[in-house]
């Protein structure tokens, strides 16, 4: 040991001299927001170009508005953010002048800010009318020949100067009526609008909710709204201290049209989705991140466990998620004979499971009862039971000679064949499955696939083979004796006429449960885990959110969505009840005596 | 988990303590050491439901009289307030007119020295870290949470944990100096009560204590070569997952620890551990300057204010109509449990540097000094950490999350000089451990050759050699939650015991006398 520490001595001296200027994990870049969506995608955006680049950053430094930003930035409390050229230019003495990037840039420099490339959309002003009202409209001009406008604004835009509600009315001549609607929030402006409380709307251009709340941008053919164009803001000491700064932010100089700012706006304000998870989908798609680079690396790699052979499709996004819950770390994926062993011995920390898979079965109960020691944490997609004769048997659908597939793929199969006392004939492959129907040897196969299995779809195309329907088969003593499964249908297809009523089961990602009573509240007893590491609450949703399915694990599953209320108690309430009562009526008793022995007459010979 | 680390080696030759003319007790060491063997050999063959039913029974009882353990807790801290401002204040832990055996400005020390073990180098910035990031209420990984995290830290590792050393401390204190009783935690019981249950009750009682410091102190010796290992691993290049190497620091351990068990080595144990106890301020003292130094002391008295207006409110909650109630038992009971569970160890220290004290200058000295340097020791690490995660890279709380052994090295990497602070750490989280088990070996030699102040070395190192093993099935099986479990198990009847020790003291000071 301390031979090691002599061989990094003249490093840690070196450490020592210049810790303050050198390291470069010491100072991460941190990144500034406005208080609103766009400011945020944009920054998560930046921070996972900065963090591809080996660039260490700050959770974002939120600073209200465009003085505090600027303040901000002055004052070394921040790097960067984004900013628009309108905006620039009207916090700033400036001359009038056309709202170029050059002449914000030349106003800039000497405060220190150097602005970048622009990003390529335009978040200004707008005037915005409902679309069925816009249609006919020659952009804003238009609107002169109706009568008085009531309009709604913000409280801002009465008092801006060059390109104010009064600059506007004068510029396009139009007629205002004398008393405007002020109202803060742009969504209210536009609900205002709607219920036909004011006629026009003033708005910003990447606002997401235009498109989903059916509203236009008129055209402003007289260029009266100057530009305010999203640009990247540096601080030019920043720069000194991170050279690779500028290069590392500019891939997206010009990448982010005005529809796709609006787009990206829209996913979170409207949708509700995880900024950062929006920023990292789009940059993917962009091309601009590889999905699979890991830069900086935080801790040990995440295994996600798959079983083998089965399953396969939903390996992809269940990866994808597990990436972006840990955007730090490698994920490797491991296929394994018992992917849930693999969560309970912490090999794994995630696993593709089908929801069978999170049960176990009970002698004593006779049952499928949860396995609480994982849980789901989000769903991948569903199978469902196909229940595959010859086309020309007229045999009820489970009678019969029947196949089921082997491994952890026929679980759910031989668990239905068990509920019916029934026997299977054959355990294989789903094609030999197949194959054995086809040519006789099989009277029936029970494949458990998801819906557009292209396999399966390829051997009913022949017509040789059907679907057979299992109306009425799931009753509700069987519901309970298998929770997993649940009603589902198949939609018409090759090998039936319609929709075959059948059953189903969720396909989903999960992980470790957090421990028994002990170390489920997360306490000190829980510090050394000796199984898997539950994921925690904040990644889940993570996960979520990078999934985009918005299905929950179904409530009969073990689930993370259900962690803070209690797990079902391992023996009957009534049990417990007694139990609480005696040892209650105990320790009563037991303080009565400690209280006799304090205060009771004292024995002749006690001292 | 704090530990006596470095339990002062009470010299035998000091010890006014006759040997008791008591009837010989059967077989107490015996039956523990079988007790332990069949513990450690369950919990290596069946592991899962030796933890599990152990789980089921704490659960049990938590869910029942969690309320009860509670108030207990708070009624251990309150009448030693009681204690040292009431009546018997002015009584002295000695024969009256005894003066004080060390000197004001050494006790606090050796009282600052209790408080700070390897559990301090585990958790200092861990347990902050696991509340900023997971708060029971409220968002996480904001300022509110952060300073929410420093009152949790600080209930869990000040007054109340103190309250029940001083009390445990102080029943063996009185007893064994007033009235020459043995060191044992049934002897008041035997001394003040009277009946055909007192034997029993008394003879369980020590049993009791014996398991929960052999236990606690085994999972701790487990649980400290993981750290060592890991800390080790982080500072050079050994191998992260190397099962033998676990081995190879168990076994240097356990050498080091027989050898100052069975040798006078007694003074060269206590000048290590004052070493250890300067490296450990030392390394305090260096974070505070090297990282946001105002900053950290502005958290320190910002903590320590919030700390005292929550304490009359946390000190009672036990959360009857919230959804916290996991939180509360896994978090809150199971910290109460532990200091029950090291009370017979820690208060066996205390009480032996304390002889001479007035009750009142006993009762504020335990439970503020440690406290205060707690507190601080937190406010610093913790704040680092919350420093690192509010306005620097972050991180931390990730890594935290997914593995605690690494949270201090982690922060480190931080500071300059990290290697060299790593190393530090490493150092004393090794040194605490053979100087905690070395004093446990002691301990528990005592508690089973019925309270002499010098026990058989054969005892010792009998006690040595169990605990060396128990240790080493532990790493083997990497269960430790059994021991943990099993140590919370040891805690719940200890409670009742410190209750019937606690009625016991009150006759035995009434008969004394009140007021001079």
């Amino acid at each position: 040991m301390s031979g090691a520490i002599m061989r990094r001595a003249p490093l840690l001296l070196a450490l020592a001299i210049c810790s303050a200027s050198c390291a470069d994990r010491a100072t991460p870049v941190r990144i500034g927001v406005k208080g609103f969506a766009e400011q945020t995608i944009l920054a998560e955006m930046m921070a996972t170009l900065l963090r591809q680049t080996g660039h260490a950053v700050a959770p974002l430094v939120v600073c209200e508005d465009t003085w505090g930003c600027h303040r901000a930035l002055r004052e070394r409390r921040i790097d960067v953010l984004v900013d628009y050229t309108g905006t620039g230019l009207n916090y700033i003495a400036a001359p009038p002048g056309p709202a170029t990037i050059e002449r914000v840039r030349a106003l800039y420099a000497p405060l220190g800010f150097e602005w970048r490339v622009p990003l390529g959309f335009d978040n200004g002003y707008r005037v915005l009318l409902p679309d069925d009202v816009a249609e006919g409209l020659s952009g804003i001009g238009g609107l002169s020949a109706r009568g008085p406008l009531r309009f709604a604004v913000p409280d801002e835009y009465l008092r801006r100067p060059r390109d104010g509600l009064a600059a506007l009315v004068s510029r396009y001549g139009l007629q205002a009526a004398r008393e405007p609607l002020i109202i803060e929030s742009p969504q209210s402006r536009y609900e205002a609008v709607r219920i036909g409380r004011a006629d026009v709307a003033i708005g910003y251009a990447t606002d997401g909710a235009i498109d989903e709340l059916g509203f236009t941008a008129l055209a402003d053919p007289a260029a009266f709204f100057p530009p305010y164009e999203g640009v990247i803001v540096l601080r030019a000491g920043a720069m000194a201290q991170h050279p690779a700064l500028g290069e590392a932010l500019d891939p997206l100089a010009g990448r982010i049209d005005t529809a796709t700012m609006r787009r990206l706006n829209g996913q979170v304000q409207i949708e509700g989705r995880d900024a950062a998870s929006v920023a990292r989908t789009f940059l993917v798609e962009a091309g601009l991140v590889d999905p699979d680079a890991v830069t900086v690396e935080v801790g040990p790699e995440v295994v996600l466990g798959r079983p083998e052979g089965v399953l396969e499709q939903a390996v992809p996004s269940a990866r994808r998620a597990l990436r972006a819950a840990f955007p730090d770390r490698p994920v490797r994926v491991e296929a394994h004979r018992a992917p849930k062993e693999q969560l309970t011995t912490g090999a794994a920390r995630a696993a593709v499971l089908g929801a069978e898979q999170l049960f176990r079965w009970s002698v004593r109960r006779r049952r499928w009862v949860r396995d609480d020691r994982v849980e789901a944490l989000a769903v991948l997609g569903e199978r469902r039971m196909h229940v595959v004769r010859r086309a020309n048997d007229p045999g009820e659908a489970l009678a019969g000679r029947l196949g089921i597939e082997t491994g952890t793929a026929g679980r759910a199969a031989k668990a239905m064949l068990d509920a019916l006392g029934l026997r299977r004939t054959r355990r294989a492959g789903s094609a030999a499955l197949l194959t054995a129907v086809k040519d006789g040897a099989l009277d029936g196969a029970l494949i458990f696939a998801a819906p557009d299995d292209a396999p399966l779809s390829g051997a009913l195309q022949s017509g040789e083979l059907a679907l057979r329907g299992l109306d009425g088969w799931l009753t509700a003593e069987r519901a309970v004796r298998m929770p997993f499964l649940r009603m589902a249908r198949i939609p018409a297809g090759p090998g039936r006429a319609g929709p075959v009523e059948t059953v189903g089961a969720q396909v989903v990602l999960a992980g470790a449960a957090p421990g028994d009573a002990l170390t489920r509240g997360g306490g000190p007893a829980a510090a050394l885990p000796t199984g898997g590491t539950p994921i925690d609450a904040s990644r889940v949703r993570t996960i979520v959110d990078a999934l985009g399915v918005a299905e929950a694990p179904d409530p009969a599953l073990p689930n993370a969505w259900q962690r803070s209320q209690a797990r079902s108690p391992p023996e009957p309430e009534g049990w417990r009840e007694a139990l609480e009562v005696v040892l209650n009526g105990l320790i009563l008793l037991f303080s009565g005596w400690l209280a006799w022995l304090l205060l009771g007459p004292r024995r002749p010979d006690a001292g | 988990m704090s530990s006596a680390a470095d339990a002062e080696r009470p010299d035998p030759s000091s010890s006014h303590v006759s040997p008791t003319n008591e009837p010989r007790r059967f077989g107490l060491f015996h039956l523990a050491l079988l007790i332990c063997a069949a513990v450690g050999a369950v919990g290596i063959m069946a592991p899962g439901s030796l933890a599990s039913v152990s789980g089921q029974i704490t659960g049990a009882v938590f869910g029942a009289l969690d309320w009860y353990f509670t108030a207990a807790v708070t009624g251990f801290l309150g009448l030693t307030l009681w204690l040292a401002f009431g009546r018997y204040g002015h009584l002295v832990l000695g024969q009256p007119g005894d003066a004080p055996e060390f000197s004001l400005t050494s006790w606090l020390a050796m009282l600052f020295a209790a408080g700070m073990g390897s559990g301090l180098l585990f958790w200092g910035v861990a347990e902050p870290m696991m509340h900023f990031s997971n708060p029971p209420t409220g968002a996480g990984g904001t300022g509110a949470a952060a300073r929410q995290a420093m009152v949790i830290t600080n209930f869990h590792w000040g007054f109340h944990a103190w309250g029940i050393y001083a009390i445990a401390a102080l029943v063996l204190a009185w007893f064994g100096f007033r009235k020459g009783t043995p060191y044992l935690p049934g002897a008041p019981l035997r001394a003040v009560f009277r009946g055909r249950w007192v034997e029993p009750v008394a003879g369980l009682s020590d049993l009791v204590a014996v398991l929960a410091v052999a236990l606690g102190v085994a999972g701790s010796m487990a649980m400290g070569v993981l750290q060592f290992h890991t800390g080790l691993s982080a500072v050079t290049e050994a191998p992260a997952d190397a099962f033998w190497l676990r081995m190879v620091i168990l076994g240097v351990l356990f050498v080091c620890y027989t050898i100052s068990a069975t040798t006078s080595l007694d003074k060269g144990i206590r000048i290590l551990s004052n070493v250890n106890m300067a490296l450990a301020i030392a390394l305090l003292v260096f974070a505070l300057v090297a990282g946001p130094t105002a900053q950290l002391l502005r958290g320190f008295v910002t903590g320590l204010g919030d700390y005292l207006v929550s304490l009359p409110q946390m000190s009672f909650s036990t959360y009857p109509y919230a959804e916290n109630e996991g939180w509360f038992h896994g978090w809150t009971l199971i910290y109460f449990m532990w200091w029950i569970a090291w009370a017979p160890f820690v208060g066996i220290f205390i009480a032996r540097i304390s002889r001479g004290r007035t009750i009142r200058e006993f009762a504020l000295g335990v439970i503020g000094a440690p406290t205060l340097f707690s507190v601080l020791w937190f406010a610093v690490f913790g704040g680092t950490g919350f420093d690192e995660e509010l306005h620097g890279a972050g991180g931390i709380s990730q890594m935290v999350n997914e593995n605690v052994t690494v949270a201090f090295f982690e922060l480190f990497d931080l500071l300059p000089l990290g290697g060299l602070l790593s190393a530090i750490a490493i150092t004393l989280v090794f040194v605490f451990l053979v100087t905690s088990v070395d004093s446990a070996t002691y301990v528990l030699g005592m508690l089973t050759s019925r309270g002499s102040m010098d026990p058989p070395v054969a005892r010792k190192l009998g006690w040595g050699v169990a605990m060396g093993v128990l240790a080493a099935a532990l790493i083997v099986a990497e269960r430790v939650d059994v021991v943990r479990a099993i140590a919370i198990l040891g805690a719940i009847p200890f409670t009742l015991v410190m209750l019937m020790q606690i009625v016991a003291l009150l006759r035995s000071l009434r008969d004394e006398g009140g007021p001079r």
